[in-house]
């Protein structure tokens, strides 16, 4: 997947939830003829606002890091190891003890 | 000395809030649907960041912070459900017992993501998590009859629950994989959607009075 499409898609993940809240109370507006109270309960704890609420701080987060991506190199765009990280930190450990136990490493020629 | 008096406190405020009655308690607490929605709500910005932590890659990792988001939830998690432990008398010990065992999951899940354990070691505590969560939820929670909105709804969580526990494993054969990464939040996104599509109930204003059915 190239840099841009996965910028893209970061980008858009906000905006396409908000979207789908929107065209959520719209719908039911049109198809549900039940008058729903207009209280402060009702807006905080009703799903499409709520998904209107995500679709706005995942914005917020997401468009700078869609940024970020878009410039990325495609190398910097792969997960890291971090099992691969313990191993580097036991190795640099075992270095450090052989070091304690033997003294710095000193080549002599012959 | 220290932890008699913080048990005693804790009994002490657990009658309390048993001798609350259903509206007092629930006029300032959500009702179980309204918690399903903001759980739901909660569960949407989850799965958006496991994405685009698949989707960006290092660069989400650049922030060294980021790593904890995914172990935070699970103890986010873990500690929310020993506060329902706390304030409802049923199923107190499968709360606490469910809490808990997310609490440990998360911390394993943290040492792996900074490298101080094994993805084998880590994912014994979280498989582990998400195998008592799907059964918690979907099995020990499931109340009513088969056709039931509340039967629906937990069984249908719990199932999403528990696929998340073989996705984890296959996301453990190559974690640098963007795909495998990317269906635990596929996994996330849906019992997001379940929770937030599928929860309905009466709307009970803080006087327990009810104004319109939601």
């Amino acid at each position: 997947m190239s840099s841009r499409a996965r910028a893209t898609a970061i980008g858009m993940l906000g905006p396409g939830i908000s979207l789908i809240g929107l065209i959520w109370i719209l719908l039911d507006a049109l198809f549900d003829p039940t008058p729903e109270a207009a209280n402060f309960r009702y807006f905080i704890f009703d799903s499409p606002h709520l998904m209107i609420a995500v679709g706005t701080v995942v914005s917020a987060i997401c468009w700078p890091i869609s940024v970020q991506v878009a410039r990325a190199q495609p190398e910097e765009l792969e997960l890291p190891d971090f099992e691969a990280e313990l191993a580097e930190d036991a190795l640099e450990d075992d270095e450090a003890t052989a070091t304690e136990e033997h003294g710095p490493y000193q080549w002599f020629p012959k | 000395m220290v932890p008699e008096v913080v048990l005693a406190a804790a009994i002490y405020a657990g009658d309390a809030a048993d001798a609350l009655s259903f509206h007092e308690l629930h006029g300032a607490i959500p009702l179980p649907w309204e918690n399903h929605r903001l759980f739901g709500a909660g569960f949407l910005f989850v799965a958006v960041l496991l994405f685009v932590e698949a989707l960006a890659g290092g660069v989400w990792f650049r922030e060294g912070w980021r790593r904890d988001i995914w172990p935070a939830v699970l103890m986010v998690l873990g500690w929310g459900l020993l506060s329902v432990a706390f304030i409802d008398p049923n199923d107190r010990l499968i709360h606490t017992s469910m809490g808990l065992i997310l609490i440990v999951a998360g911390v394993a899940e943290r040492r792996y993501r900074h490298g101080r354990m094994p993805l084998s070691r880590a994912n014994i505590f979280v498989v582990a998590a998400l195998v008592v969560a799907s059964l918690e939820v979907g099995v020990f929670h499931s109340h009513g009859a088969l056709t039931s909105q509340d039967f629906l709804v937990h069984s249908s969580l719990g199932f999403t629950a528990a696929l998340m526990a073989p996705a984890r494993i296959w996301y453990a054969q190559q974690p640098t994989s963007m795909w495998r990464s990317a269906l635990i939040g596929v996994l996330v996104l849906i019992l997001s959607l379940e929770l937030l599509g599928l929860s309905h109930g009466a709307n009970i204003d803080i006087h327990g009075t009810e104004t319109f059915s939601g």
